[in-house]
């Protein structure tokens, strides 16, 4: 948020909170809620949407400002996902890598490559994209766009195993053009994805 | 010790509900900001300035925030009190 703002963090004012919880609340029992904002990871927002309301953000040389999602009471992510709402930066997780930067750890390994939603073995009795996105969060292989470092400037993204048409169709409608599927053959030349044609 | 990106997480500011109007469409009798749906024009807000309204192409950084959406659009009216007549801003307190 800093980084997207211009204004570095030890330069802001007011009242640090450790806990998602604790903005929550502190924002929602304001005793001056129009001079209150507090900063929020989405998938905490969505789930209190009853008790907060988020702002739409305007960047650096946009013509107008934008809310995470498509509308302010969908859940679509869009404009995430599409580069119009900016405040964004990747969720990490750290782990001992190899030379080649293969997770060492076997067992770590098939942890972050379901979260990925890597193929792996034994297959899970689940689909782990779909938990991802059911917590609120927006999978890799569902965004158009990407930066190389946090508050940095977008480009366009293409995931090398996409997943818009599933993820569209777990928080919202799915666009138009998403086809579902049962296998490559339908997809006409693309991969059948997640019970969608991706491109890829 | 390395990293792995695994999943974009994102963060939104949030403010009151009892606070509706000011953020929240289509409440904005005080015109503090304003809302347009799809292919809602509206004046340009703040920074935007001049320049084709949207891209739809987009490659750009510029271009990819500016690119044509049918997503709902705010404008907002900024009061900047302190802002320079260059349009710079003063430096941080």
């Amino acid at each position: 948020m800093a980084a997207a703002i211009g204004v570095p963090g030890a330069k802001w004012k007011g009242v640090m909170l450790d806990k998602s919880s604790e903005v929550l609340n502190g924002v929602a029992t304001s005793p001056s809620p129009e001079k209150t904002i507090g900063i929020l990871g989405a998938e905490i927002y969505d789930g209190n949407r009853d008790k907060v309301a988020a702002l739409a953000f305007q960047a650096f040389k946009q013509k107008h400002a934008y809310y995470p999602d498509s509308t302010a009471t969908s859940f679509d992510k869009r404009n995430v996902r599409d580069g119009h709402y900016t405040i964004w930066s990747p969720t990490v997780y750290l782990a001992p890598v190899d030379a080649q930067g293969t997770v060492t750890n076997p067992r770590v390994r098939y942890l972050v490559d379901m979260v990925l939603s890597k193929t792996v073995a034994p297959a899970p009795e689940f689909d782990p994209l779909d938990v991802v996105i059911s917590k609120g969060l927006v999978p890799d292989c569902a965004m158009a766009v990407t930066r190389s470092f946090e508050g940095g400037d977008l480009s366009l993204y293409s995931a090398p195993e996409p997943c818009g048409c599933f993820f569209e169709s777990r928080v919202g409608q799915p666009s138009a053009t998403c086809k579902t599927c049962g296998g490559d053959g339908e997809c006409g030349g693309g991969k059948c994805r997640h019970g969608f044609c991706e491109a890829k | 010790m390395n990293t792995q990106y695994v999943l974009k997480g994102l963060f939104v500011l949030v403010l009151l509900t009892s606070a509706c109007g000011e953020e929240n469409p289509p409440a904005n009798p005080s015109g503090n900001s304003s809302s347009s749906g799809a292919g809602g024009g509206g004046g340009a807000g703040g920074s935007g300035g001049g320049g084709p309204e949207c891209f739809s192409e987009p490659t750009s950084h510029v271009e990819i925030i500016n690119a044509c959406t049918e997503a709902e659009k705010v404008d907002k009216v900024v009061n900047l009190p302190l802002l320079n007549a260059d349009g710079s801003l003063p430096p941080l307190p």
